[in-house]
């Protein structure tokens, strides 16, 4: 089948020089992890930096600590004392929460008075926040303190004070344990699992890269016009149509296989199908375009230049940086001209579906209008 | 048999072949020569099926070009200008992909004959843009003769190389035998009467001239003569 020739050509293309095919191939995974690891280790800045010291070691204090460095709002660091003050008076944290010796004695009793001692910076800000966190671990240990000292004295049972200390602390599930009301907008997909959430400007990056990568793969409908081979395929029997299928699945092709290792990453990390799938709608929409394009213009440096401008543009317009739509309705209006839109509108929204739709029609549009100008076209 | 029944071609508002008679026999080797911008190369694209006539029509073997393009095609190889080959893969990869495509099956002797011809068998594996240019050269003869027709159009197939890459590629192309019928356009008259039989003159897109070259009533250099005598300065 002769369709099936041009799509192995392309590949041959490409994997002839293996090289370039492994930098397309992990070029975007590395700039996606390090770019990811970038924006996480940034956002450190953002949580609230807090020093937690142990007058003593012991489980219950290592507990507690490990308790409140897993919440996502704190920053902790873990210094002893004489350390801590000299930080708090650099400012470079807002609180130094010290757990003082004895604690766990207390604890076990219950009591709660006593058993921390908070310092904090001369510029601090966020010490009610802070003391609301530590406040609600150490009620929690008191309480479970009090009951399995109680069940304990009261059944004289092996292991009653660990079991009951168990049985306690896990009422407390579920989190987050705040002395405010409050509830959530929206509805959590319920059948999706807790995912990961990737930041929006990795899923912009990858948009940027999706569609260079397009335009980079469609230079063959220039080469082929300038060197005589669109011609001499003609020569041989196979028509434009079929030459052009056949070059465009193994361009949509080589691009899918080029993003799967930063597909198969989102996909473990973030867990939905249905971001895939836009993506694979996206891949369409950037096929399309980039051949329209390819078939509008006859030299490979303009098409080049072209194919970044329009890349940048419509990367800008659409929101692969910044959400520059919320700056005026103009901007808005033009940015749904771009597929960069309609994929993070379909990211961002639960339906995507609508998104998909507009992506692979605009894909199917451009294919169908890129066709008739080559077939004008005299190769 | 090839017949041109008063050819015209017409881009846009400039006459780029005017009124062209011509009858090549089967077998015949003929050269095309003229100055540039004469009409050559659009007269082999139109014999070749590749352009349309404006008017007056074209007969391959008694078939028309314009009503049975898809049939002609079978029968004709065409060598362009340029290196029409995917120069990042090797000559084999090349090979197996224009073998794919032709209109007719292609055995592996048949490649194998071609490849020993012309010298390329040991480069099979090279890439196309790491071969020299007469390689290149003779790898573009190579594939347009992979279905084997019966009449090959070649459009200055030699340009650009050396003086015994340009010999090569004429023995080769006499070792295909007198029952293919060759069009050749070339600049080098030397090479024109090394191996055609039959000189077609062009000139403004009128053919000035067209007969066997050994008929010339020239003894030394004959086709530079006659376009002397034609009065056509070349370029």
């Amino acid at each position: 089948m002769k369709l099936w020739h041009f799509i192995r050509l392309r590949w041959k293309i490409v994997v002839s020089n293996r090289w370039q095919f492994l930098t397309m191939l992990l070029a975007p995974l590395f700039i996606f992890l390090g770019t990811e690891q970038l924006l996480t280790k940034g956002s450190d800045n953002l949580k609230i930096p807090v020093i937690l010291v142990a007058e003593e070691q012991n489980e219950t204090t290592e507990t507690i600590i490990q308790r409140i460095k897993e919440n996502e709002t704190l920053h902790t660091h873990v210094k002893p004392k004489a350390e801590a003050l000299k930080m708090l008076e650099r400012s470079e944290a807002e609180v130094a929460v010290v757990f003082t010796k004895g604690i766990e004695e207390h604890l076990k009793k219950g009591e709660i008075k006593g058993v921390i001692h908070l310092y904090e910076a001369p510029n601090a800000i966020a010490t009610g926040l802070i003391q609301e966190y530590v406040a609600s671990e150490i009620i929690r240990f008191a309480t479970n303190g009090k009951a399995a000292t109680y069940m304990a004295k009261e059944f004289n049972v092996e292991n009653m004070y660990e079991y009951a200390w168990n049985y306690a602390d896990q009422q407390w599930e579920p989190k987050p344990l705040m002395t405010v009301n409050y509830e959530t907008s929206g509805q959590p997909p319920s059948s999706v699992k807790p995912s990961k959430t990737i930041p929006p400007l990795l899923y912009g990056l990858l948009s940027i890269y999706i569609m260079l990568i397009s335009f980079y793969h469609q230079t063959w409908v220039m080469t082929d016009r300038i060197n005589g081979l669109s011609t001499r395929t003609g020569m041989f029997g196979a028509n434009r149509l079929m030459r052009s299928f056949g070059n465009l699945i193994g361009a949509l092709t080589l691009v899918v296989v080029t993003i799967l290792p930063v597909g198969l990453y989102l996909f473990m990390e973030s867990n939905l199908i249905s971001n895939m799938t836009l993506i694979s709608g996206y891949i369409f929409a950037c096929i399309g375009i980039s051949f329209l394009l390819a078939n509008l213009f006859t030299g490979a440096l303009f098409y080049y230049l072209v194919a970044i401008g329009v890349t940048f543009l419509s990367g800008v317009i659409g929101g692969s940086f910044i959400k520059i739509s919320e700056f005026s309705v103009r901007l808005a209006n033009a940015s749904t001209f771009t597929p960069q839109h309609w994929l993070f509108h379909g990211l961002a929204s639960s339906q995507s579906t609508p998104a998909l739709t507009i992506l692979l029609l605009t894909g199917s549009g451009m294919i169908i209008l890129g066709l008739a100008i080559g077939a004008i076209r005299h190769d | 048999m090839i017949e041109l029944r008063n050819v015209h071609k017409q881009y846009k508002q400039k006459n780029v072949v005017k009124g062209v008679d011509l009858m090549i026999p089967q077998g015949a080797r003929v050269g095309f020569v003229g100055p540039n911008g004469a009409g050559k190369s659009t007269l082999m694209k139109m014999i070749a099926t590749l352009v349309k006539p404006t008017s007056g029509d074209i007969f391959v073997n008694g078939q028309s070009v314009i009503r049975k393009k898809k049939q002609i095609r079978k029968r004709i190889g065409y060598v362009p200008q340029d290196i029409a080959l995917h120069s990042s893969i090797s000559v084999k990869d090349n090979l197996i992909f224009w073998a794919g495509m032709a209109p007719r099956s292609v055995s592996d002797e048949w490649i194998i004959k071609l490849l020993d011809m012309v010298g390329l068998r040991d480069q099979l594996h090279k890439r196309v843009d790491k071969l020299s240019g007469g390689m290149q050269r003779k790898l573009n003869i190579i594939v347009a003769l992979l279905h084997d027709p019966e009449l090959l159009i070649m459009d200055e197939p030699t340009v650009g190389i050396d003086i015994p890459s340009k010999t090569e590629i004429v023995t080769f192309l006499n070792a295909l035998g007198p029952n293919k019928t060759i069009l050749f356009s070339s600049h080098d008259l030397q090479e024109i009467e090394m191996f055609c039989h039959f000189i077609l003159v062009l000139d403004d897109g009128i053919l000035r001239h067209y007969s066997a070259i050994n008929e010339l009533p020239y003894t030394q250099n004959p086709t530079q003569e006659l376009l002397k005598h034609l009065q056509i300065i070349r370029a």
